[in-house]
């Protein structure tokens, strides 16, 4: 059977034979089976011959005992007073001998060689062969020791007998011994031949058959009983196993198909109930994992937006938890505090900030809060305070110079209302700071400017009114300076007024035809007074061809007054203005548009390259060479570059620190414009 | 008309430091001298005429530095000044002025719109500081120099046993402080 199951592996695994693989296996079966009942057969048949042979010699037995017992009746009925007597008698012996088993026949013969007696009647008197027959056997003459006593056997067809059929016949002849007497009455010692039947070899196993048949019936029945048994058992059992096996493997039907009764019926019921809840069970697995997924999304999704939506706020947001540890910092709070969000989270505050100032102002709130949150007391006093926000302005020192924040703090109170943490919002008021105080810087500045000139009219007219100046010139003197005076607060309104339109966004140009050459020579005249007080040269270039263009009158003459009262300002006193303007054409176009340029060059104390953007802006306001404040409002170049702009113009600047700036007013000239004289 | 520098002479001022030599003499003088600096031309002009007509000797100067160059040079009596000035300020001014009040008295008075916290705090740091706010009436300066000088010279009466004087002190008197309680 190993062999086989190896056949069988071997033929798996040839694929061409594996296809008819239940088929060859099936003949093999086929084969087993032969060569199993060829070895019943031959068992079979050797234990037949092995009894047929033992039933031999108990015939032979036989033949001895009852031939002998025969041969002794014989002689003692033979020894009758009458010859007639003695047949009768002798006819009885072997008359009673024929119900002896196997014997075929039984006579007695005289030296007549007829038969004195015979257990067939009508053999009586026939002659009959004197001595022991021819036969295969002749054994028996040497192997019997008693004297006067042989057998031998032949084939049963030579037998007269027919119903032997097939089989044996063991012949036993013996010398019946008579008395003197009898033996003078017979002429002769008698013969007896006393024939057993042994059957043929199909004879044999047939009757051993019809003798065994109640025990072969009875395994028989056993097989068939044993067999039912296995179907009952054995069967569901193996369909039981495949079925288990395939359900094992299978993807979702696990239930069995097992048809069976009884016990393995309950067990594949059983099993089937129990896949049951299982499948139940495992479905609300499924489920709820389904769920847990789709809720685990959703959350990390509103995560996520949350996150998105802090981070995109400008101010800077730090979440500290009860133990004051950083649970979230947002893209602002990285960007003021210089820290790196990974790096802060589960640290505390002081250890990620490096900023004194700041820690100073987080960390007791953290502190407290912590401490209070891990249930450690307080005094009931000051625990209300640690639940409000606070607040606090801060100068931080960066690399990029000081920086102003403001920082609050709120606490952030847990389910149970108790302290779990805080949140920290950072924002650069910087800027805020810095617009704050050049406003200040502007209405102080504003303030001057404006008191500036007033306060020179009203004390020039008290001093006319108190009759101080009799002198007629000084009068005429008073009289101007009060009328420049008034003109300068006029500027100084309009400059403010255009700043707050500017600032509103509402600066709309009132544009007229503009004597460009003759508006430049009135400004130069505006400042000349202003020039010679601080001994400054002012030189002006105005070529003859300057066209005239479609412009706010007003407002170009702002911005040349602008540049010409800065050069003055900003030039220490003995120094040089120059004024220059020209026709050119605009190198930034494509057209080459006609463009007037108009240059005001200064040799002053020039311009930093880090201002050169900054002097643009509004309330910025250039320092000299001493670093000191030259007065002014801080709005001359912010309205100059404004108004440019407005005119499709722009203005540019120029400067090497210590020889002087140069600005450069570009106006773009109408290409339809005409000179007008 | 009092002793007047020229724009470009400002730029001695910055040399002009507190010494010894300048305190050592001061110029006798019939008239009080009145030290008037503002960065304005035409404000200068009217303190220095109003004064002027009233008969007093007034000088002036453009700027803090120029002003503390005349000041230390002339040993004025009374100084006129504004205060927000380009450059030296005024209070910048005033304080190294005042480092002088053991050599020689003298008044401030200031004139200012600039009435912001802290030139008030300074303004009230003293009351030997007078300031009267833009836009000022000249006649009002008038009267505010005359009245100290009235006081001083009222001052100087009384300690010299009836011996006042014109104007002004002698070089080399003491200053009292108590002459100066105004």
């Amino acid at each position: 059977m190993h062999m086989l199951t190896h056949l069988r592996q071997l033929l798996q695994r040839i694929p061409f034979v594996s296809v008819q693989r239940s088929r060859l296996l099936n003949y093999i079966q086929v084969l087993i089976a032969l060569i199993f009942l060829v070895a019943v057969t031959a068992i079979c048949t050797s234990m037949v011959k092995n009894a047929r042979s033992n039933a031999a010699k108990g015939v032979v037995n036989r033949g001895a005992i009852a031939s002998s017992i025969i041969s002794r009746a014989a002689a003692r009925a033979v020894d009758q007073p009458t010859k007639e007597d003695a047949h009768a008698a002798l006819e009885r012996v072997i008359y009673d001998i024929r119900a002896e088993e196997g014997l075929e026949f039984a006579f007695v013969v005289g030296p007549s060689r007829r038969a004195i007696a015979h257990s067939d009647n009508r053999k009586k008197g026939q002659i009959m062969p004197l001595g022991l027959p021819s036969g295969d056997d002749s054994n028996g003459k040497e192997a019997w020791p008693e004297e006067g006593f042989y057998y031998t056997t032949y084939p049963a067809q030579a037998s007269e007998n027919a119903a032997t059929g097939t089989g044996t016949i063991y012949e036993f002849v013996r010398t019946v011994n008579l008395s003197a007497k009898a033996k003078g009455q017979h002429g002769g010692n008698l013969e007896l031949h006393v024939g057993f039947s042994l059957p043929g070899f199909w004879r044999f196993a047939g009757s051993s058959l019809k003798r065994a048949a109640p025990s072969l019936a009875l395994a028989f029945l056993l097989l068939i009983v044993g067999n039912y048994l296995a179907a009952v058992f054995v069967r569901p059992l193996s369909t039981l196993r495949e079925e288990t096996a395939i359900a094992s493997q299978a993807e979702d039907d696990w239930q069995l198909d097992v048809d069976a009764t009884g016990e393995i019926a309950e067990i594949a019921e059983n099993w089937n109930q129990m896949v049951g809840h299982f499948q139940t069970s495992y479905e609300q697995v499924v489920q709820t994992r389904r769920d847990m997924e789709v809720r685990n999304r959703v959350m990390l999704y509103e995560k996520k937006r949350t996150e998105a939506i802090v981070d995109s706020l400008s101010d800077g947001v730090m979440v500290t938890d009860a133990y004051g540890k950083v649970s979230f910092v947002n893209r602002e709070a990285e960007n003021l505090l210089g820290i790196e969000r990974d790096g802060a989270i589960d640290r505390r505050p002081h250890e990620v900030i490096q900023d004194k100032n700041i820690i100073e102002f987080v960390q007791p709130f953290l502190d407290a809060a912590g401490s209070e949150g891990a249930g450690s007391g307080h005094r009931a006093s000051t625990s209300g305070k640690k639940h409000a926000k606070r607040a606090v302005d801060l100068e931080v020192k960066r690399k990029n110079g000081t920086r102003h924040f403001h920082i609050a703090q709120f606490p952030v109170l847990d389910n149970t209302g108790k302290p779990g943490g805080a949140i920290t919002t950072f924002r650069d008021i910087t800027q805020t700071k810095l617009e704050e105080r050049a406003r200040k810087e502007f209405v102080s500045s504003v303030t001057h400017e404006l008191r500036a000139p007033l306060t020179a009219i009203k004390s020039y007219v008290e001093m006319l009114i108190d009759d101080e100046t009799r002198d007629r010139d000084l009068q005429r003197e008073f009289f101007k300076t009060i009328n420049e005076e008034a003109d300068r607060l006029a500027r100084l309104i309009d400059d403010m007024l255009n700043m707050s339109k500017i600032e509103v966004g509402n600066l709309v140009l009132n544009k007229s035809i503009v004597r460009t050459r003759k508006l430049i020579e009135d400004a130069v005249k505006g400042v000349r007074s202003a020039a010679k007080n601080k001994s400054i040269e002012l030189e002006a270039s105005i070529t003859e061809d300057l066209p005239d263009v479609q412009a706010d009158k007003d407002m170009v003459r702002v911005v040349v007054t602008n540049l010409l009262g800065n050069g003055i300002k900003y030039t220490q006193e003995g120094g040089k203005v120059f004024l220059n303007a020209e026709l050119t054409t605009d190198p930034a176009s494509a057209k080459g548009r006609r463009t007037i340029a108009l240059t005001v060059e200064d040799n002053g104390p020039g311009i930093p390259e880090d201002e050169l953007d900054k002097i643009f802006e509004k309330f910025y306001r250039g320092k000299t060479t001493a670093g000191q404040k030259v007065v002014g409002n801080g709005l001359g170049l912010a309205l100059a570059r404004e108004i440019a702009t407005l005119h499709g113009g722009d203005i540019k600047v120029a400067s090497t620190l210590g020889e002087g700036s140069k600005f450069t007013f570009l106006l773009p000239a109408a290409e339809t414009s005409r000179k007008v004289s | 008309m009092g002793p007047e520098l020229g724009p470009g002479q400002t730029q001695l001022a910055a040399a002009v430091e507190p010494s010894s030599a300048a305190s050592a003499e001061r110029p006798a003088r019939a008239k009080p001298l009145i030290l008037s600096v503002d960065d304005e031309p035409c404000i200068g002009r009217v303190v220095q005429l109003k004064l002027q007509n009233a008969g007093l000797d007034v000088c002036r100067a453009m700027s803090g530095i120029e002003g503390l160059q005349k000041f230390i040079e002339l040993r004025p009596d009374v100084l006129i000044t504004d205060v927000k000035m380009p450059g030296m300020t005024g209070i910048e001014l005033c304080k190294r002025c005042e480092e002088y009040r053991a050599d020689w008295p003298f008044l401030i008075i200031v004139l200012t719109s600039q009435l912001d916290q802290e030139t008030q705090a300074w303004l009230q740091e003293r009351s030997k500081r007078t300031y009267l706010p833009k836009p000022f009436s000249p006649r009002e300066v008038l009267r505010t120099v005359r009245e100290y000088l009235d006081r001083r010279r009222q001052a100087t009466a009384d300690t010299e046993e009836g011996a006042p004087t014109v104007a002004g002190v002698r070089p080399g008197q003491t200053p009292d402080a108590s002459k100066e309680q105004t």
